[in-house]
Formats: C-alpha cells, structure tokens, sequence
C-alpha cells in the first residue's frame, strides 16, 4: 500500500502556506519528497487570486490595506477566494505519471475531488462534483478547485472547503457587483454557496472536517497517511522560493494580457424580466449570471450558470449547452423560455465582446457570479 | 478512434516532447514551438497563456511560461535548449488561436536551438513517435 504523509497545520501565512504547496509539487514530481496530503488553514484573513488574474480587477486593495487582510497568487488557476481560520486548505502533492499528460482537465479534477466527497459523505453531506471544478451540495457551491502540473511532473491538487464563511467580509474583500453590501446582496450569495456548517444546521469543528477528509483521501486512493511534518531541507526550499516568489510583488501584483471584458443584457418575456451579465476572458465566458423576475427552480439556474462558467463564447456551443441543461430540467425551466435565455445570453456576451470593462465581476472563484443584480 | 486516426494529429515532419505535450517545427537553426492537438483536446480551451520574455536562455526541461485552461494550470517545460527568440504575441492576447489553430498561427514562441544534435535524441519523430502512438494509445483514448 502507498503512503502518503499527511500534514495539518494552521494559521500559516499566506506566502509561506502557497510557497508550500508550489515546492512540494516541484520536489514530489522530481522524487525528493514523498507524496503529500495538506490540510491546513491560513491565517485570517487572505485573499488569493488565481495564477492569471489581475489583483486590481479581483480585490478591493484598500479595503485590504485597512483591515490587514493580506493578498498573494496562487499557482493553481481559478478565481479570487477568501481564506482564513474556517476554510480548510487542501493542497494534495503527487507525482505524475506521464498518461495523466493526456488526461482530460475535468478528469483529474473528478479523480481529485473524490477524497473531498467521501470525506463529506462521512459528515452526513452529499456532496458531488460539479461543472468543471467545482464541489456542490444541493447545487451550492461549497469548494473550488485547482491544478497545478509542476515542469518536473508533480501534480497540485488544490481545494479551498467551506467549513463557515462570512460573506459580508468576503463582499467587502472581493470585487462584486453589489454597490452596498446587504442582506439582499448576502442572501443572493447565498443561492449560490453554502458552507459545511450551514448545510449539517448544526455545530462542526474544523478538525472534524479535516478529519473527515483525511479519511476520505485514505479510502478513495487506497493509501496509508502518516502524519508528519515539513524536513528541514523542505523547510530550506520553501524559505527560498517564499523569499524569492510569493513574497515579491512581481508575482502577486502581475498583470496579464487579456482583459476582462463584462457585457449585460435585459430582455422582457411573457413569464416577466429577464437580465444576464456575462463576465469573458478573451473568447471565453468566465461566468454568467441569469436573474430577473420570472419563476424558475434555483438550483436549475445556479446549474446551468456552472455549466457555462470557462465555456467558448461561441453562441453556436453556448446555444448547446443551454439545450443540454433544459434537457435535464424538464418542468423546472418552463417559465424561462430556451429562446429568451439564448438571446438574452447572446446579447450579453456580444457586448463583452464590444466593450472592455474594468471587470469588477468575480471571474468564478470568488464564489459570487458578476454583476449579479439585486432584486427588488 | 483507431491509432491511425490518432497519427492524424501528429503530423509527420514535427518533432514532438511526449512529457511536456508539445511540437517543434525545426527550420534550421530556430525550433517553432506549439501545443499539440490532442493536448488541446484534453485540455479544453486555453483561457490564458504566458511564456518567458525573448533573449532568455533555457534549458531542456526548464519551465519557459505557463497556460491555463478550466482551472487547470500546467507549466510549459522547455523541449529543446536554447535562445527564446520570439513569442507569440496573438496568442497572449487571444489564447483561442491555440485551439483553433495548434499547427499554424496557434505556435507559441521560437528557440534558437543550441544543442539539437543532444536534445533530438530525446525527441519523438519518425519511427520513435508511430512506436509511442503504438504504446501510448491505450492510455491516450481514456
């Protein structure tokens, strides 16, 4: 049987805590550390961005500044999140095998994620994989999820699990759409995330989530944990790249080539108002949000608003992905017509692609869709 | 999907890193660099794409950027070592061009080779690249 060490450690500083990871990937896939399990929890609070974001499209900086929430980038793709004492970390360390090369994205995404949903199972949650990376309860989201293949072959599976949140702070943190954060903008977070808490409706530790998972890692991969801590060569290693990288603002304050660009349309229909924003990077749509006045399930929009987050902007694949979803919600989209959702989507996404914004959306891993809209 | 369909994918005349996923078109002294088809295909639509700036020295086997598709970041490993002499500035603005186009405008940058006779060896071509389809094929159509 393999064994995996398993590290637990709390209240690790943002720099240290991603220079961590991005080391033990390098150093599991060249063979100079053995494969490791991460469960951890970072000091609150931090806000990381994902590997290609732009700091000043994703967090409100001065807001930051003033209450010592601390930013950096992680290595791992994806959106902006808020970390600290009651979200636990999941950095997920081992080696890749040169046919994991050709293995599809969401593939290893399914294939990773799987120690989060037997560990949750075990706490009395179902929990499943869903869109393209992320873990839902109830077509909540409640982890986002992240790759990082290492140029010596290790894989970094991340997860950020919400075993609580405080969705206030994270709309003060993060960039949203909300001009003022209230219960209405909370609520309407809410639809969409959930946290571990939250869903069980009574008290849980955050080591009896970690726990969990660390039983759940054990029996979907067949392995044995062996609790540990980082070497003092690691130590040494990770020192340097923290010093060298994550510490320096060359990495966390870089930029990219490719804008965000936001576009929103509002079409009337017989079953009442109709308003879709629509956040894309280059040719792809980062996230979509479907609001208004008509009736429809939640948890069908919520769904079909995952199945189009990093989706082609081609309204050809857009139009057949829509289909897809109505497909699988027979009754529950009734008051929403195929058509409308189609024009509608189509005209947001076309002034995307007129106009360049300055993207205050959350491109998908701040667990808010963009501009969402309160509605009155 | 039979393997010679797979070959289809692979053209001939390029050289490929099995590891690092990638094609080079070898024009003298300059390798062409690029994404092979069905990398993308595993990989989804690129959303981002970064690669190291020119003049700069690599290695085979050294990191020379980074692209991202779905969350998923991979690092780009140096096939061949050399000079970065050019990237593709198309495709750091429009990554889609990778996808549609992996063979042609979709190339990301350009190495001046500096020790192709060594770094060849350990390339894919020819007969050593239709072996590998052979090998890799049952791995490949998960």
């Amino acid at each position: 049987m393999n064994e995996w060490r398993l590290i637990q450690d709390d209240d690790v500083s943002a720099s240290f805590g991603l220079a961590a990871d991005e080391c033990l990937a390098h150093r599991v896939g060249a063979g100079t550390s053995q494969p490791t399990l991460r469960l951890y929890t970072y000091r609150s609070y931090c806000a990381l961005v994902g590997r290609f974001q732009n700091v000043d499209n994703e967090v409100n900086r001065a807001y930051c500044a003033a209450n010592g929430v601390v930013l950096n980038r992680r290595p791992t793709g994806g959106g902006a999140i808020i970390m600290g004492r009651e979200q636990l970390g999941i950095a997920l360390c081992i080696p890749g095998r040169e046919e994991d090369s050709y293995r599809h994205a969401r593939e290893l995404m399914v294939h990773f994620s799987a120690g989060i949903i037997r560990g949750l199972e075990a706490l009395g949650i179902q929990a499943a994989f869903w869109g393209k990376n992320d873990v839902e309860v109830q077509h909540r989201k409640v982890a986002g999820l992240g790759v990082y293949r290492a140029p010596e072959g290790g894989l970094l599976f991340h997860a950020s699990v919400l075993v609580d949140l405080d969705i206030a702070l994270m709309l003060h943190v993060l960039k949203t759409p909300f001009e003022k954060i209230t219960d209405k903008a909370i609520a309407t977070v809410a639809d969409r995330i959930t946290t571990i808490r939250r869903t069980r409706g009574g008290p849980v530790t955050l080591d009896e989530v970690r726990v969990a998972i660390a039983e759940g890692y054990r029996k979907v991969f067949g392995v044995s944990l062996a609790s540990g801590y980082f070497l003092r060569e690691e130590l040494a290693a990770i020192d340097e790249l923290e010093q060298s990288k994550y510490l320096t603002p060359e990495w966390v304050y870089q930029t990219t080539a490719i804008p965000d660009t936001f576009g929103s349309a509002k079409i009337k229909t017989p079953a009442g108002l109709l308003d879709v924003r629509a956040t894309l990077a280059g040719d792809t749509i980062k996230a979509i949000f479907i609001g208004g006045d008509f009736f429809a399930a939640e948890g069908a929009i919520a769904d079909l608003e995952a199945r189009l987050r990093w989706h082609p902007a081609s309204l050809e694949r857009v139009r057949a992905t829509l289909a897809k979803g109505y497909a699988e919600y027979v009754g529950q989209l009734d008051h929403l017509p195929l058509e409308a959702l189609q024009e509608a989507i189509g005209r947001a996404v076309r002034a995307a692609q007129k106009a360049e914004s300055a993207a205050r959306a959350d491109p998908y891993g701040c667990f808010v869709n963009p501009q969402k809209q309160v509605m009155s | 999907m039979a393997m010679e369909t797979q070959q289809h994918r692979f053209p001939p005349e390029l050289y490929y890193e099995s590891r690092s996923r990638l094609w080079m078109r070898i024009e003298g002294e300059i390798a062409t660099v690029g994404l092979s088809a069905l990398t993308l295909e595993t990989f989804g639509d690129i959303v981002y794409v970064a690669t190291s700036k020119t003049g700069a020295l690599v290695e085979r086997g050294q990191s020379i950027g980074s692209i991202e598709a779905a969350k998923m970041v991979d690092d780009l490993v140096a096939p061949v070592s050399g000079e970065i002499v050019a990237f593709n500035e198309e495709v750091r603005r429009n990554p889609a061009l990778i996808n549609a186009d992996p063979y042609g405008t979709g190339w990301l940058l350009k190495i001046k080779l500096s020790a192709w006779e060594q770094d060849a060896a350990a390339l894919l071509h020819g007969l050593t690249l239709e072996r590998w389809l052979a090998e890799q094929w049952g791995e490949v159509k998960r």
